[in-house]
Formats: C-alpha cells, sequence, structure tokens
C-alpha cells in the first residue's frame, strides 16, 4: 500500500500541538533536504526502530518552546529550561506516537525511542547513514503566518 | 480522609497536565503524589496508601507494564485503580496494558474532559461515596479513549 508518509506526519502534528499546546499550526510545503539543516537553538529527537527506522525531530527557537511549554501547563511565569526541554520531548513522543498509529494500520509498525533533547544555538546534527540511506524530510510550520518550527524525518522502510 | 492520587510519568510537562485535570475532576491536586517511573512509584506505594495511580508507559528503569503487573500481584495495591495514559496506542499495546490489570486507557494526545471522563466512573471525587444511582458504569468495565 502506497504510504503518504508527509500528509500522516503533518495531521499528527496538527493533532498533537491543537490537543496539547492550544496552537492551531499550518504546515508549508515539505522538502526532501539533501543540504545539512542548521539548528534552531533547540532540537528534539526519538529513534524509529522496525518497519519504519529513521530518525523523527522537532527543530525550534528556545523562545517557540517556552511558548509551548506555558501553554501546555497554562500558566503565565516562564518555565524552567528544564521544563522547556521536557515539553518539546513528550510533544515529540506524542508526534511520533500518533504518526505510529496512523502508519500500523498501512505499513507496519515501529518502537519508538524515548526522547531526547538538544539545546544549543547554531547547532548541526548529521546521521550515520547519511541521505543515501535514509531519506530526509523537512517540513516547516506556521503559526499566524510565521514559521515556529520545523519536523524533521529521515527514515528507511522495511 | 482525603483521596491520594500517584502520577507516574517521566514528563514533568505530563504531571502538571494530569494535576490540574486532577483538580478539574473534582479532586485535591494537593494530595498528588508524583514518580518519574515505574521503580519510583512502587517505593512510593511501599510507603504511602493511594486511591488512584496515573501512569504512563514507556518510561526509564521501570516501564509502566511492569509497574502495573507488580502492583496487582502485591496484596496492598492489588485493588488501586490504574489509568494509563500513553502515546502508544496499537491494539497489542492496549490488549497487553488490559491484561495487565490497568482500569482504563487514555490516549496522548488527551484532553481534560477524556482524562476526567475515565477517573469520574471509578467514584473517586472528593465526596467519595457520592455515586449516583443514574451511574451505572461498573468501575471494573476497562475502557480505552
Amino acid at each position: 500500500m502506497d504510504l503518504d508518509l508527509p500528509k500522516l506526519l503533518i495531521d499528527s502534528v496538527a493533532e498533537v500541538f491543537e490537543v496539547m499546546s492550544f496552537l492551531d499550526v499550518n504546515c508549508l510545503p515539505p522538502a526532501t533536504q539533501s543540504r545539512e539543516f542548521r539548528g534552531l537553538g533547540l532540537a528534539a529527537s526519538v529513534a524509529l526502530a522496525g518497519d519504519i527506522s529513521g530518525v523523527l525531530a522537532v527543530h525550534c527557537t528556545e523562545d517557540f518552546a517556552c511558548d509551548c511549554a506555558k501553554a501546555m501547563a497554562s500558566v503565565e511565569g516562564s518555565p524552567s529550561p528544564a521544563q522547556i526541554a521536557d515539553t518539546m520531548g513528550e510533544l515529540l513522543n506524542m508526534i511520533a506516537g500518533s504518526l505510529k498509529r496512523r502508519v500500523s494500520s498501512r505499513a507496519g509498525l515501529f518502537e519508538i525511542s524515548l526522547p531526547s533533547v538538544l539545546v544549543s544555538r547554531g547547532h548541526s546534527i548529521l546521521y550515520r547513514g547519511g541521505k543515501e540511506r535514509f531519506p530526509r524530510l523537512l517540513i516547516p510550520f506556521s503559526i499566524d503566518n510565521s514559521v515556529r518550527f520545523y519536523v524533521e524525518l529521515l527514515h528507511h522502510k522495511r | 480522609m482525603a483521596l491520594r492520587i500517584l502520577i507516574v510519568d517521566d514528563s514533568l510537562s505530563i504531571r502538571q497536565v494530569v494535576k490540574k485535570v486532577m483538580g478539574q475532576a473534582g479532586l485535591d491536586p494537593n494530595q498528588c503524589v508524583e514518580a518519574c517511573d515505574g521503580r519510583e512509584a512502587l517505593d512510593r506505594l511501599e510507603r504511602d496508601r493511594f486511591d488512584l495511580i496515573v501512569a504512563d508507559l514507556n518510561m526509564p528503569r521501570m516501564d509502566g507494564l511492569q509497574m502495573i503487573r507488580h502492583i496487582r500481584e502485591t496484596p496492598a495495591t492489588r485493588a488501586v485503580p490504574v489509568i494509563v495514559l500513553s502515546a502508544e496506542g496499537n491494539d497489542d499495546t492496549i490488549r497487553l496494558a488490559m491484561e495487565a490489570g490497568a482500569n482504563g486507557y487514555v490516549l496522548k494526545p488527551f484532553t481534560p474532559e477524556v482524562l476526567a471522563s475515565q477517573i469520574r466512573p471509578l467514584g473517586l471525587t472528593a465526596e467519595a461515596d457520592t455515586k449516583t444511582e443514574t451511574d451505572d458504569t461498573d468501575p471494573s468495565d476497562p475502557q480505552v479513549f
């Protein structure tokens, strides 16, 4: 069965941000990126293993992550750096879980690792295996017509 | 005696959201105790009495399934209701959780209403014994949302 992975991923992202952060996100056209992606300040990632294997990541600024943490916890004050990182890791975990549910009926199962979060300005992430093995999909998402974060998927179908 | 709730999740953000939902469901958020994984939850259960456990499945050190099995095998905790709150939603995982002894299963992402709707039938409101005659839901009936 032909798998429209970008659409399933976009639907998963929209569901998670709407339900947990009350943010109405819109996606811009996805692109298969071959060049190195320069990080925005915070990157949350999970590894996928099984019928689909690879890496799923969210890239955003620390400011956007802070907004998400405040929205999710419904608090006015500034969340701690640990809480900001935790929020983005958990949002990504839910995106991966939602994607898994959508994919499982079409293309088999995969397992999801615990999320890891990197906070560092100007970082870049290189994956073992490179683009030949894992095609790279990068989807920008906007809120109020302004790009706020990217979702990246490097995957290989068994 | 105030109802005590154990929230088990490796995510601080989720623990905070669940705590808030407990308040919306008529329970006292100040009576919520947090644990980061199954191992810490079992340590808490050895020392304290709890009336409800809300637990994730994928956690470091000890996952939720192992934790639920241990709770059900332990006489002192065997009857404590456990609601699973997980991003894992495939049929096999849900079946394993129910077989292990979960009383309900809520998928992440979740709305406060869905989580609260799993807790209300357990009859754990602040006036604990106020289960109405119109509420004919059997707390032992597992439900998945």
